[in-house]
C-alpha cells in the first residue's frame, strides 16, 4: 500500500514541463540529437508551427533549450539546442518514469 | 494515420539516421567520384605531372561542394538541418579519447623526434632503401583492409537502420573503388579497371537520382510559419486533440 502511495507521489513529482505530451516528444528529439531544427521537428512531430513555437518557447523560458536562428540562402532556420539543465531534467524525468513502472 | 505515437529514444535515433540517408545524395556523389576517377584514368591529359593531381583534387573538391550545395538547396528547406545523433554516447567518448591520445602523442613526440639528428639519419637511410613497388603493393593491401573494415561497419549500420540500400551502395562503391584503383596489381588489365569504375559509378548515380527524386516528391518545401502538414503526424503521433496553444489539458 505504501509502495503504491510512493509511486503516486512520484507521478505528482514528475517535471510537468516535460511531462506534457507535445513537449515530451519535442524534448526527446532534442535530447537524442542535442539540437533540432524547427522544420525537422515540424516534420517529425507533425505539430503546427504555432503549437511547436509555443511549446519550445515554454521550454526556453524554463531554461531547458536555447534558440538560435540562422539564414541560409535567404531562408530562416531556427534551431533549438538542449541546455545542461534540460539534459539533466530529461534524464531525471526518464529515471522517475522508469522507477514508477519498475 | 501513419505510425503510432512512439517516444522510444532508440527508435528516434534510428529514425533520424534513416532521414539523413533518405535524400540519396551520398549515392549520387559516390557515383560521381567513381565516374570521374574512371574518366580521369582514361583521359587525364597530365597523368604523371602535378597538374594531373591538381585536376583530380579539383574534381574531388567539386563533388564535395556539389553535395553541400544540393543539401542546402533541396534538403534543408524540406526536412531542416539534421545532425546525426550519436549511436552510442559511451562509444563516442571512447573513440574521442583514443583519437585525442593519438593526437597528443604525435604533438608531444614528433617535434622531439624530428629535431634529434639520429632520427633524421635513420629516416634518410630508410627512404634510400625503399622498394617502391612493394610499397604500392602494400598500399593496395591497406586499401583492401580499410575497405573491408568500412564494409563490415556499413553492413552493421544498414542492418541497424533496416535500410538495405546503404549496404548495397557501399558494396558497389567499394567494388568500384578497390578494383578500379588496385585491380592492376592483381593482374586485371587497366581498361577493365576503368570500366569497373565507370559501370559502378553509373549504377550508383542512377540509384542516387531515383532516391533523390523520391525524396523531393515525399517532402515538400517548408517555410517556417506556414502549415503544410495537413493535420497528419509523421510519427502518427500527435493526436488531433492535442492543444494548439501551448497549454496542455492535463496541466
Amino acid at each position: 500500500m505504501s509502495d503504491q502511495y510512493e509511486k503516486i507521489q512520484e507521478i505528482n513529482n514528475l517535471d510537468q514541463i516535460i511531462h506534457a505530451k507535445a513537449r515530451l516528444l519535442i524534448m526527446s528529439y532534442i535530447y537524442v540529437s542535442d539540437r533540432a531544427d524547427f522544420r525537422f521537428l515540424h516534420v517529425q512531430t507533425g505539430l503546427s508551427w504555432g503549437n511547436l513555437s509555443t511549446h519550445i518557447s515554454k521550454l526556453e523560458e524554463t531554461g531547458y533549450v536555447t534558440i538560435k536562428k540562422k539564414i541560409i540562402q535567404k531562408k530562416t532556420y531556427t534551431t533549438a539546442l538542449i541546455t545542461k539543465e534540460g539534459k539533466k531534467a530529461f534524464e531525471e524525468y526518464k529515471e522517475r518514469i522508469m522507477n514508477i513502472f519498475s | 494515420m501513419g505510425k503510432k505515437f512512439d517516444i522510444s529514444l532508440k527508435n528516434m535515433t534510428q529514425e533520424i539516421h534513416r532521414l539523413i540517408h533518405q535524400d540519396g545524395l551520398s549515392d549520387l556523389i559516390g557515383g560521381y567520384l567513381l565516374i570521374y576517377s574512371g574518366i580521369l584514368s582514361l583521359f587525364n591529359p597530365f597523368p604523371t605531372s602535378e597538374l594531373g593531381s591538381i585536376l583530380e583534387l579539383s574534381c574531388l573538391s567539386f563533388g564535395i561542394a556539389l553535395q553541400i550545395f544540393l543539401r542546402r538547396k533541396f534538403v534543408f528547406p524540406r526536412v531542416g538541418i539534421i545532425r546525426p545523433p550519436p549511436i552510442n554516447r559511451r562509444a563516442r567518448k571512447i573513440i574521442l579519447a583514443i583519437m585525442l591520445s593519438i593526437i597528443l602523442f604525435c604533438v608531444v613526440s614528433l617535434p622531439i623526434a624530428v629535431i634529434s639528428p639520429p632520427f633524421i639519419d635513420t629516416l634518410n637511410a630508410k627512404l634510400d632503401s625503399l622498394d617502391w613497388k612493394l610499397l604500392i603493393y602494400e598500399g593496395s593491401i591497406f586499401i583492401w583492409l580499410m575497405g573491408g573494415m568500412f564494409f563490415i561497419f556499413e553492413l552493421f549500420y544498414a542492418i541497424w537502420l533496416k535500410l538495405p540500400r546503404i549496404f548495397f551502395s557501399t558494396f558497389l562503391f567499394l567494388i568500384g573503388m578497390i578494383f578500379g584503383s588496385t585491380g592492376v596489381f592483381m593482374g586485371i588489365p587497366l581498361i577493365y579497371c576503368q570500366i569497373i569504375y565507370l559501370v559502378t559509378g553509373c549504377v550508383l548515380v542512377i540509384i542516387g537520382l531515383h532516391t533523390f527524386r523520391n525524396f523531393l516528391k515525399k517532402y515538400p518545401v517548408l517555410h517556417e510559419g506556414e502549415n503544410t502538414i495537413e493535420g497528419g503526424f509523421k510519427m502518427g503521433g500527435a493526436p488531433k486533440d492535442w492543444s494548439t496553444d501551448g497549454r496542455d489539458s492535463d496541466e
